[in-house]
């Protein structure tokens, strides 16, 4: 049973708004620039923020709607803001972003974005994708499964062409929960399959630090290209619960079955992924495969001396919360105390804790008393200093710490990671108590 | 509460604005360009000035934007408290909206107050709650009435302006309800108000030794390192002295208007403005022997300083630096980068004041050539190459546009680890400078890949 505890307020917000994930998703995108409909602290927080998690330049734009426009609620500020970036950039997109307040003013984009198009003909070449985020709505990862699905839906050709030579092709639905190595993996273990993917949004391109020059659109993620060749594809895989609605678009618009992949993380969901590859494709596994499972199997058997009767607890949005929550309980046998998320959707109240909360920082702090340890964001840092219990950053933000991004959670990649991660964890506690 | 609202966006949004004429303020203080913007909201300026109170209790008054993606990331330090750790938000939803929440913020403000026992209660608003009319100043007074605690409005929605235009906010929520409430239990020899020093990085730290050694006490301080009581009785200062801030100016003239508390403007970056600012305060309060005092402390120290900076100094001579950062802490950087034997080759006019431009001018003896307007990251990068510049200072959000264009970078932003202010802060600036310029990472990443060299 998922509780909601009864407070008026939020306490240390777990949650981020939904522009944030959107925002996310569209950095993901080769050549797009996010631009955020609103006044400009939303972006500028957002951008401070972003920059610091991945750090990386983080190139997003604002409408910078100001107090008569406010009132008044023209759309100059939004087709002023359009024109500009594409004066100045020159994206190959522009991915629109609403806030809460242009929502509260009612602003009706359909109808600006029309007037724009009649008034500005001259821009005609540069599609804009616009997504409904308000920030008194969804989270961060719902955010970014409707940045991913708004992009879909504009910009699949409408009548797509199958072109039976391109069979092989693959659309992957990353999920916001995926780290760079865990994209990096899943391509490597599909092209290793012989299949072509296309990934969307590819954040570990244009977010993992392969773009060594200076730039001011992000850059090798996701193409315009890629995302019209979509449409072609045979098959889509979804990572996480959130994507399913972009899957969907997929499947309604060109007829693309999907399988969906609640969590790629842990032996079992591995396992899963390894056989739909070798009954997809009637291929061997590859031998470097073969040879990371047996690792990741060792590492498990390794580290269970020190897994037995500990106890955690778990705060992430919900695809990210139930990939570790899933593993770390079922597959290393740590019992979950609490687990915090943010929106109601995935799989995550499947998962066997003596408490699942709709919450916050707060929630976790009170409810996770007998914790051994804690997963969170670093924001979750003065909380542990208080309370004494150690804390494996995962999720947005990680502010204080290099090369969170470049962990893999998923695959036999990411059952030793995480098995080594956390056993280092479980067994300094145990040293200190022999001690 | 509209009204409110309106009366504080017509003030002029910088200070610049005041001497000039209508024509000219509209040029001056243009708003900022639709997906052309950099910079924050005036909800973000309010909290930068307040946030540092940390026994107080900060209550952001809307949806999720204006707190999930900012809280927890202050670079201040302090020992008074831990709430500027804390992001407390009515986490406002749609039927909130709708149906207005006041009472849910009444009901927050009791839940915060009962479990966490604050000194005192900010209550922030943000554009939804701006918009739509949520009245914070009267559920402030019902809420101090009733606990007991002392609940401050602060009517900050980020759509009314620049962080700047925030700050003064913050000034406005202090001097009509914080300053003056309390009187203190005794008053020392020479009190005075700190204004404008965050503590950003433990930057305080730095320099109160130096008070402490002269006698002065920084009797309230606004806000880095501050408790909430001392901000009350800040109406018995002798001096105001407002650091590195052009917006709090207006705090310190409404003090002075207020309780007749004079005021003077500092800098604590550079020896140089270091010695200057101590000796003008001295001065100020009217002490001759604090005068002496002061100056012999900064002659010691400055003979200690130059001592220990001497291994640096060699390295850092003659090294050609691009400054790109804000308002009035260009031109007490430029100095000190000058003390360290640096030559700076640019430095930018975001954000300064005439007063400030008039400073930094001074610095590159009226050549505005020196002077660089706005830019993006690539305007940075081009004029470094251009001028063969060593290294960039600014601020965080250049320094991975920085690291891209692979050229050594100190930050000198918000967020930093390192504290650059009086003696022990110029030590470690340049330490900094060294520590970069030095670096072999540069070398080692600017060479080419082997499949990008070409043989014969
Ligand atoms: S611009 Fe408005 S909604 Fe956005 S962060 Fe600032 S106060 Fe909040």
């Amino acid at each position: 049973m998922v509780k909601i505890i009864e407070k008026p307020l939020a306490v240390n917000p777990l949650k981020k708004s939904q522009i944030m994930g959107a925002i996310t998703a569209f950095l993901g995108m080769h050549r797009v620039m996010p631009l955020v409909h609103g006044a400009q602290g939303c972006m500028a927080f957002t951008k401070n923020f972003l920059t610091q998690h991945f750090r990386e330049v983080t190139p997003m734009q604002s409408t910078a709607v100001f107090d008569i426009a406010t009132i008044i609620g023209d759309d100059s500020n939004l087709h002023q803001g359009i024109a500009n970036v594409i004066d100045k950039q020159n994206p190959d997109f522009i991915g629109l972003v609403t806030t809460g307040m242009t929502e509260v003013r009612g602003d009706d984009m359909k109808g600006s974005m029309f007037r724009f198009r009649e008034k500005y003909p001259q821009y005609a070449e540069t599609p804009v994708v616009s997504v409904t985020t308000p920030d008194f709505k969804g989270d961060a990862e719902t955010g970014f499964a409707s940045a991913v699905s708004a992009t879909l839906a504009a910009l699949l050709p409408i009548e797509p062409v199958r072109d039976y030579r391109t069979r092989k092709l693959i659309n992957i639905l990353a999920g916001m929960h995926l780290n760079a190595a865990d994209i990096d993996w899943i391509r490597r273990v599909f092209e290793d399959f012989g299949l072509e993917v296309i990934v969307l949004p590819d954040i570990s391109s244009s977010m993992g630090g392969q773009v060594t020059r200076f730039y001011t659109l992000p850059e090798e993620g996701t193409t315009i290209d890629m995302i019209h060749r979509m449409a072609q594809a045979d098959f889509t895989i979804a990572i996480g619960g959130c994507m399913e609605q972009a899957a969907d678009i997929l499947l309604e618009k060109c007829c693309i079955p999907y399988k969906k992949f609640d969590s790629l993380t842990g032996i079992t969901y591995s396992d899963e992924l390894i056989s739909w590859l070798m009954d997809y494709t009637g291929r061997p596994v590859p031998k470097w495969l073969k040879v990371q499972r047996q690792r990741g199997v060792d590492a498990l058997l390794d580290a269970h001396f020190s897994f037995g009767g500990k106890v955690f607890s778990i705060a992430a949005e919900p695809d990210l919360l139930y990939s570790l929550g899933n593993f770390i309980t079922r597959e290393m046998g740590i019992k979950l105390e609490c687990a915090v998320t943010t929106a109601r959707s995935g799989a995550f109240e499947e998962l066997e804790a003596e408490n699942i909360i709709m919450g916050d920082l707060g929630d976790l702090e009170e409810y996770s008393k007998k914790s051994d340890f804690i997963l969170a964001n670093s924001n979750a840092v003065p909380m542990c200093h208080r309370t004494h219990q150690p804390l494996y950053k995962i999720g947005f933000p990680i502010k204080d710490q290099f090369g969170h991004f470049h962990r893999a959670f998923v695959g036999y990649a990411g059952v030793m990671q995480l098995a080594f991660d956390i056993g280092n964890i479980c067994l300094s506690l145990d040293i200190e108590k022999s001690h | 509460m509209r009204l409110a609202i309106q009366q504080l966006t017509e003030e002029p949004s910088c200070d610049h604005n005041q001497k000039k004429t209508a024509e000219q303020k509209k040029n001056a203080c243009k708003k900022p360009t639709p997906g052309a913007t950099a910079g924050g909201c005036a909800f973000d300026g309010a909290q930068i000035v307040l946030v540092p109170i940390a026994d107080a209790a900060h209550i952001i008054h809307g949806p999720m934007t204006c707190t999930g993606q900012s809280y927890n990331n202050r670079g201040t330090r302090t020992d008074k408290g831990s709430f500027h750790q804390y992001g407390f938000t009515t986490d406002l939803s749609e039927l909130d909206i709708v149906f207005g929440a006041e009472k849910k913020l009444k009901e927050s403000v009791r839940y915060v107050v009962e479990k966490f026992s604050p000194k005192a209660v900010f209550i922030y608003s943000t554009c939804v709650t701006a918009m739509s009319g949520e009245d914070i100043g009267a559920v402030s007074k019902e809420m101090q009435e009733e606990l007991k605690v002392p609940v401050i409005p602060v009517d900050s929605p980020g759509f009314s302006g620049s962080k700047n235009l925030g700050n003064k906010f913050a000034g406005f929520s202090l001097i009509n309800h914080v300053i003056g409430t309390r009187e203190p239990e005794k008053i020392p020899m020479f009190p005075i108000n700190l204004i404008g020093e965050y503590n950003i990085a433990g930057e305080l730290y730095q320099v109160e030794p130096l008070f402490e050694e002269l006698g002065i006490t920084l009797f309230s301080k606004m806000t880095g390192n501050a408790g909430y009581d001392e901000i009350c009785h800040a109406h018995r200062s002798k001096l105001s002295v407002v650091i590195c801030s052009q917006a709090l100016i207006s705090l310190a003239r409404q003090m002075k208007d207020k309780y007749e508390i004079p005021f003077m403007e500092g800098s604590f970056y550079g020896m140089g403005e270091t010695r200057k600012t101590l000796v003008k305060i001295a001065e100020n309060l009217g002490s001759d022997i604090l005068k002496k005092r002061a100056e012999e402390l900064c002659d010691r120290k400055e003979k200690e300083t130059y001592e220990k900076l001497a291994p640096y100094l060699p390295i850092l001579k003659g090294k050609r630096v691009l400054v790109y950062t804000g308002g009035v802490k260009s031109w007490s950087v430029l100095n000190q980068l000058e003390e360290l034997g640096m030559e700076v080759v640019k430095s930018s006019t975001r954000k300064s004041t005439e007063d400030d431009i008039a400073r930094i001018l001074e610095y590159f003896e009226g050549n505005e050539d020196g002077l660089m307007p706005k830019g993006d990251g690539k305007t940075i990068l081009n004029l470094m190459k251009q001028y063969d510049a060593h290294l960039l200072l600014a601020g965080g959000r250049n320094m991975y546009n920085a690291m891209k264009g692979k050229v050594p970078f100190v930050d000198v932003n918000q967020e930093r680890h390192f504290a650059f202010a009086g003696y022990d802060g110029t030590l470690e600036l340049a330490r900094r400078l060294v520590y970069t310029l030095t670096s072999p990472v540069f070398e080692v990443t600017t060479r080419p890949a082997p499949w990008e060299v070409s043989f014969g």
